[in-house]
């Protein structure tokens, strides 16, 4: 091959490479990772909607979210668990407090799952926990709560969700509404929001399986915000 | 059974791949890599695997670099220099917390394919009459790829303890995954070069190198320059 030819082979070669990648990089590439589109074409292919920050950032939801406030006596070693009906993507806002100490696992039963099949996502051994949760999957999400001390504990929860249901259960019993005098019927104003994915320093705790046996859903006692 | 390990390798790199373009660098990883404590050889060196299978920055590289290396020989001593230059910034990167910027390194690794395939193409001797050395070229992109790595590394934000232990072991997993990636394109450039036309095909398959790494370059560029306006 001769030099000349040979030389003017690999020009051609790497000035066509180049003008390849500059139009592949301004009619798709960047329109698609940036939303730089200067020729239109990104919009003309519908690629722009991939560049756009935080897709997916907003779910909308097909009805009203409803506030849930409880409070609840504890006594000694006694336990509750409270579980909120979401769908695949449904999401809570949630804060409880404790007058001392609890032993804490947020869990999820999903639907379809064999029964007491649980799954874990945060144990703490804490007096207080703040939070927001988008369920992975359709199901009963929610807590169990355990007093260890000796001393009765109490308890304020505190769960604004898309959800159309709640169970509770306690020592093997679903607890009637009536029980709780200490639900408050005030509430938080509208713009009076709780902390959100506020991380509680968490420590260890053996892992609460929901295991109870006899199962009721009872009257929906949601309360509704109408005005949100 | 060296054909049956590659095709091993290509059945786990086609799988790679498309997990890879599915969920691009998983937050959730990140999240589930900081929720560790301590050592974790094993989710790190699936990391480091999987960034290398999935990379498709380091695939190219790779391809340009043994394209042409018909002697074990040669693929042994290119592979190693590569590995020694990346392996050594990558540790040093993240060890030091080497103040360098994702988007530079990823465009330089970009042009790294276009350099490789221009190279390829016998552009410097028909160019420029130069001809650098292409070992000591492989030994100097290895050193820009681990620089990339350790981007990587960092972005999943590690707890400092036994961050040596996981840093080798994502290490390892890349050296790994590699080697699984370069089975399956050395086993596919050995059939492709007993065709007839090789040399031409060769000729277009390194133009498209090139244009690739010119995409990659000019794309973490863009991104350079945007992340630098806001």
């Amino acid at each position: 091959m001769s030099g000349r030819g040979a030389r003017r082979r690999v020009f051609a070669a790497t000035a066509s490479a180049f003008t390849a990648a500059v139009i592949l990089l301004v009619t798709i590439v960047l329109p698609a990772e940036y939303g730089i589109d200067p020729l239109g074409t990104g919009a003309a292919l519908g690629l722009l909607g991939l560049a756009e920050p935080g897709a997916g950032a907003l779910v909308r939801e097909p009805g009203p979210s409803s506030a849930l406030e409880r409070e609840f006596e504890l006594g000694p070693f006694e336990s509750i668990e409270l579980k909120i009906r979401l769908a695949a993507q449904g999401t809570l806002v949630y804060a409880w407090t404790a007058s001392d100490l609890l032993v804490s696992d947020f869990h999820s039963e999903p639907d379809g799952a064999p029964a007491g099949f649980a799954q874990s996502f945060d144990q703490l051994r804490a007096a207080e926990g703040y939070g927001s949760f988008r369920a992975p999957f359709s199901g009963w999400h929610g807590w169990f709560w355990e007093n260890r001390t000796l001393a009765p504990v109490r308890l304020r929860l505190r769960v604004h969700a898309f959800s159309n249901g709640v169970r509770e259960y306690r020592d093997g019993r679903v607890v009637e509404s009536g029980l709780h005098p200490g639900l408050t019927q005030g509430g938080d104003p509208p713009g009076v929001s709780m902390p959100v994915l506020a991380g509680t320093g968490g420590c260890n705790a053996p892992v609460a399986v929901s295991s109870l046996g006899s199962v009721t859903v009872f009257a929906e006692p949601v309360r509704r915000h109408e005005t949100q | 059974m060296p054909r049956a390990l590659s095709l091993f390798a290509g059945l786990l790199l086609l799988l790679a791949t498309a997990y890879g373009w599915a969920h691009p660098i998983g937050e959730s990883n990140a999240a589930f890599v900081q929720g560790l404590v301590g050592a974790a050889p094993g989710p790190f060196a699936y990391l480091g695997a999987r960034h290398m299978m999935t990379g498709v920055d380091h695939l190219l590289y790779l391809v340009g670099v043994v394209f042409f290396l018909r002697r074990y020989r040669d693929v042994l001593l290119y592979v190693s220099l590569f590995t020694l230059g990346h392996s050594l910034t990558l540790v040093v990167g993240v060890l030091t917390n080497l103040p360098v910027n994702a988007f530079i390194v990823d465009a330089l690794i970009g042009l790294s394919v276009a350099y490789k395939a221009f190279e390829n193409l016998g552009g410097f001797g028909a160019m420029s009459g130069l001809s650098p050395d292409p070992r000591l070229a492989v030994l100097g992109f290895g050193l820009i790829h681990g620089l990339g790595l350790s981007t990587r590394v960092r972005d999943l934000g590690l707890a400092e303890t036994d961050l040596v232990k996981n840093l080798l072991a994502f290490n390892a997993g890349a050296e790994v995954g590699q080697l699984l990636a370069l089975l399956l394109v050395l086993t596919l450039l050995v059939g492709w070069r007993r065709g007839s036309d090789f040399r031409r095909q060769a000729f277009t398959a390194n133009t498209l190198l090139m244009c690739a790494g010119f995409v990659l370059a000019g794309l973490h560029l863009t991104g350079y320059l945007l992340a630098r306006s806001t």
